[in-house]
């Protein structure tokens, strides 16, 4: 079976430059070079490689908004996001450490491609073993002449510079990434204008997952057609998955688009023995959980897109039937709350009233009115933020409520105590709220 | 001059004006909290959301420019369900 970006991470050493080069490493920049930039987009296009990090948004079809070089001349930039933060991912940090000359390559060829003499990685602050691994491969590559001046003996010169994000998640967003890249707080933008147009200090930028910048060292070498091949017909390549909940090996899997939710459990060791499968979030929990009856779909953005969910980031999360699914939609809707920036009122707001809301359940505070209140303030939320943050609020609380509405009719009723299956009640205890504010809610 | 179309009357207004502007132009008033023209339109409180032919999503009316074409409704039952579940919100 193909693996792309795992391909050889059974070799220990992997990150180093001397390693990373005898299995094939920098021959994709090689050949890059020796190509036009018009060439390379058309293999990508051929490729169908979308993006990675959760909008699955087409990689040549983002690099086409750039505005054409001679129209608007000057600095352009690649921006490679490893701000890796929602809940269910961790493939981002594997790979980055695992093969850091892999991201390195990919990220030249990029900037290559679209004309930016300076590419960036932005890892987020908590990575900072993933950061040290980086850097000391930017240093290998810098001083065997792949990063710089006239690079491989080309005209092509570029510099890579790492920066390290200040511990939010919305700075995953791109308009917020760049928000923070320039020292700002991550405030996401409003487009229009994108970053393509408007990005990094007012710039062309191309703000791309990590995962997604290395893949294309192995489309340029084996061709576009390879790559799209191995995936579905508007999918192409791999999918890199963090798979994790109630598995009995959980950790990341590559496997091509297009291969069954089944067959990914069973590669993760199936649920937890002595246990049925309840639900499975596929892209990360801002994704709508899909259930048993989903586990012959073939995985890829649009089939999943068809069913109501996202492949997002493939964050996997398995759960089992000791999962209890207003406590799993009340830790979402808690982690969403904590991360919302506040800039703009539906989020804000309604993230931290339906959080209370969830909280009143869990603790036998419970009302009639609960479910359908949290729906009409979903409603109220959802396409009305600035960013997908805020969309993602009402998203996750009305899928929830609509996969599982027994587990929620049981508690809108005063006195219900959480499920014997649950293990971490809510915060309110009967009778009392935190200081004053039971009432209100 | 940017030729649009607001509430299905016919509106003529320089072209690149906000729409909220435009609106206030025609003597359509648009709910608003975060926006003063001295003040800039951080296009935040999200009252502002209006309707416009083609865009899936409500759009705030303090961030988006006059473009010839558009059509425009302040008035909507969409419009007028997301201003009283934005204000209920800041309440």
């Amino acid at each position: 079976m193909t693996k792309i970006i795992t391909k050889h991470f059974d070799e220990p050493k992997l990150h180093e430059l001397a390693v990373y080069r005898r299995l094939g490493g920098y021959e994709g920049l090689k050949k890059a070079l020796a190509m036009t930039p018009a060439d390379i987009a058309a293999e990508v296009k051929k490729s169908n490689l979308r993006g990675l990090g959760g909008a699955g948004f087409p990689a040549a079809m983002k690099w086409g908004t750039l505005p054409p070089l001679d129209k608007v001349p000057g600095p352009r930039y690649v921006v490679g996001n490893c701000d890796e933060s929602e809940p269910g991912c961790f493939r981002d940090r594997v790979h980055v450490e695992r093969a850091p000359h892999q991201l390195i390559e990919g990220l030249l060829i990029a900037c290559y491609a679209v004309g930016a003499k300076e590419g960036f990685v932005f890892i987020r602050g908590e990575y900072g073993r993933q950061h040290r691994v980086l850097a000391a491969a930017v240093k290998e590559a810098e001083a065997a002449g792949l990063i710089g001046d006239k690079i491989l003996g080309t005209p092509f010169s570029c510099r890579i510079m790492l920066m390290r994000g200040g511990g939010t998640y919305i700075s995953g967003l791109d308009t917020a990434l760049l928000e923070s890249m320039e020292g700002k707080k991550s405030w996401p933008r409003q487009p229009p204008p994108f970053p393509t147009n408007f990005g990094l200090m007012g710039f062309p930028t191309v703000v791309h997952n990590v995962a997604t910048l290395a893949m294309l060292p192995h489309i340029v070498v084996n061709g576009g057609e390879w790559f799209a091949k191995l995936g579905t017909a508007k999918s192409g390549g791999t999918m890199l998955y963090s798979v994790s909940g109630h598995v009995e090996k959980p950790g990341v899997y590559e496997f091509p688009m297009g291969t069954t939710l089944r067959a990914l459990i069973e590669a993760a060791g199936g649920v937890r023995k002595g246990h049925a499968l309840k639900a499975v979030i596929p892209g990360g929990t801002s994704t709508p959980p899909l259930g048993p009856e989903h586990l012959d779909l073939a995985l890829d953005f649009d089939t999943v897109r068809a069913q109501g969910s996202f492949l997002g980031a493939g964050g996997v999360i398995v759960l089992d039937d000791t999962a209890d699914m207003v406590e799993a939609c009340r830790d979402i809707i808690s982690f969403l709350t904590h991360e919302s920036c506040g800039q703009c009122t539906p989020c804000r707001e309604g993230s931290v009233w339906t959080k209370r809301i969830l909280e009143r359940l869990l603790s036998g505070l419970g009302r009639p009115e609960d479910p359908a209140n949290l729906e009409r303030i979903a409603d109220n939320v959802t396409g009305k933020t600035i960013c997908a943050l805020g969309d993602t609020v009402g998203i996750v609380l009305k899928a929830y409520i609509k996969k599982f509405p027994e587990e929620f009719k049981r508690r809108a009723v005063a006195g219900a105590r959480s499920s014997p299956e649950g293990e971490r009640p809510g915060r309110l205890q009967e009778g009392r709220g935190p200081a004053g504010t039971e009432a209100r809610v | 001059m940017a030729k649009i179309t607001l509430n299905g009357r016919p509106l003529e207004t320089p072209d690149r004006t906000l729409l909220i502007d435009a609106a206030k132009q025609a003597g359509v008033v648009v709910p608003h909290y975060c926006y003063h023209p001295a003040l800039g339109n951080p296009g935040n409180c999200r009252m502002c959301l209006v309707e416009v032919q083609g865009s899936p999503k409500l759009q705030p009316a303090c961030r988006l420019k006059a473009v010839d074409g558009m059509v425009v409704s302040t008035e909507s039952p969409a419009v007028v369900r997301a201003q009283a579940g934005e204000l209920e919100l800041h309440l």
